[in-house]
């Protein structure tokens, strides 16, 4: 993004948190059925600025702050889908999931296949994860592999404002509950910080990006490094650093978790015989684990080192920011790793 | 030219941050372009681009600032 031809058109950057409630504004624009709950969502717009506006454009009975009770709220969300309706429902921290998992995964997961297919679950549960801000253990987890892991589910983390927009229209359309988890730092608001690789061009058009979907954000040849949400931009600076040493790091943004994209995974290890994982979440039957068995027992690939992983260590997470950045990843992280191979 | 805080945005008397800047200090912007976001008792407006040029951003987002305030140059 640095120094442009100069030019004479505007161009239209979003945060995460505009471009998901543009999405969701277009699609409750085309279809009744599309309904926003949840706390904070109607007159606040959303603790993270998801449900910015839609309270003003489309009305109270559509938009509406819920009591402080996500077995509640969530619960009446998968009813709602049953009955034909398309709910968008928040849970405003990932980390608050255990008072409403018995509606996520006993029911909204369920559904469909407890029905033979006769009663679908379209809802969303948009929920944010990850820490950084110093907000305690119980406000800063990622829980990526516990949402992935279950079947029925799917679970999408854009890193950038053009795939929230379109990764929200495909979820609303999709017939199965589809977790749309965002990340705090990429999110646009101050409070959080605002890592400015998330701000990107947003079209002001319809459009939607598939579910299960990985994509290459950056092509190489000596090492595939996986990254989703945050994990993407600590890989992408990694990149550009081991550039300047001649090494050329490919970069996969992953975007959707369940379904996996093996194939994406595949076709880049196979060239660069290298992977490395970034994964803010607990290290311990991660996603990052996951990535890294699908390769592996597939076979093919010819390794040029073994694969590797950084993650978030296996302890709760500290309030204290001198105790919380030094585990998380980052770029320095990844780097390490690479250097460590070469 | 600066870009200011116009009253609109912060009321007189009154205190907000910038939340985002979607430009950063060397792009070229465009006279409408949205270059920031403000967050002002709990409501977000945007910043745009009162000309056209080379950008340079004078504040950091979360420092609290008054209309009026210089945030950014445009030349």
């Amino acid at each position: 993004m640095s120094s442009p031809e100069p030019r004479a058109k505007r161009v239209r950057r979003l945060t995460i948190a505009r471009a998901m409630s543009e999405g969701i504004a277009q699609c409750m624009a085309a279809d009744p059925n599309v309904i926003v709950m949840g706390e904070d969502l109607a007159k606040l717009g959303g603790v993270f600025g998801t449900t910015q506006g839609l309270l003003e454009r489309f009305g109270p009975d559509r938009v509406r702050d819920t009591p402080i009770s996500e077995t509640a709220f969530i619960g009446a969300a998968v009813g709602l889908a049953a009955a034909g309706m398309h709910p968008i429902v928040e849970l405003m921290f990932v980390d608050f999931f255990g008072v409403c998992m018995d509606a996520i995964y006993n029911l909204a997961a369920k559904q469909s296949y407890f029905s033979g297919g006769k009663v679908h679950c379209p809802m969303v549960l948009m929920t944010s994860v990850g820490g950084g801000y110093g907000d305690g253990g119980q406000h800063s987890q990622c829980l990526y592999a516990t949402f992935a892991h279950l079947p029925g589910l799917k679970v999408v983390i854009p890193s950038n404002a053009r795939d929230a927009k379109g990764l929200m229209r495909a979820a609303v359309h999709d017939d199965n509950p589809v977790v749309f988890m965002f990340h705090k730092a990429l999110q646009g608001m101050g409070w959080l910080g605002t890592v400015q690789g998330s701000v990107v061009e947003v079209p002001e058009e319809d459009y939607s990006v598939p579910i299960g979907k990985a994509v290459v954000a950056r092509e190489g040849k000596d090492a595939t490094l996986v990254g989703w949400g945050i994990g993407v931009h600590h890989a992408l600076e990694a990149a550009t650093q081991l550039a300047r040493d001649g090494f050329s790091a490919e970069v996969i943004d992953l975007r959707t978790l369940a379904p996996l994209d093996r194939e994406t995974l595949l076709h880049s290890v196979t060239k660069t015989g290298r992977l490395l994982v970034v994964d803010d979440d607990y290290r311990n039957c991660g996603v990052a684990a996951e990535v890294i068995a699908s390769v592996c027992e597939h076979g093919e690939v010819k390794w040029r080192s073994p694969p590797r992983r950084v993650t978030f260590p296996d302890v709760p997470i500290p309030y204290a920011p001198e105790m919380e950045r030094p585990l998380l990843p980052d770029a320095g992280k990844v780097l390490q790793a690479v250097r460590a191979w070469t | 030219m600066d870009v200011t805080i116009p009253e609109e945005i912060i009321e007189p008397g009154a205190e907000g941050v910038i939340s985002v800047w979607l430009f950063k200090t060397g792009e070229r912007v465009v006279q409408g372009d949205v270059l920031a976001e403000v967050m002002n008792a709990k409501a977000a407006t945007q910043i745009e681009a009162p000309a056209t040029g080379q950008l340079t951003v004078l504040v950091d987002p979360e420092v609290a600032i008054r209309c009026g305030d210089v945030i950014a140059r445009i030349e």
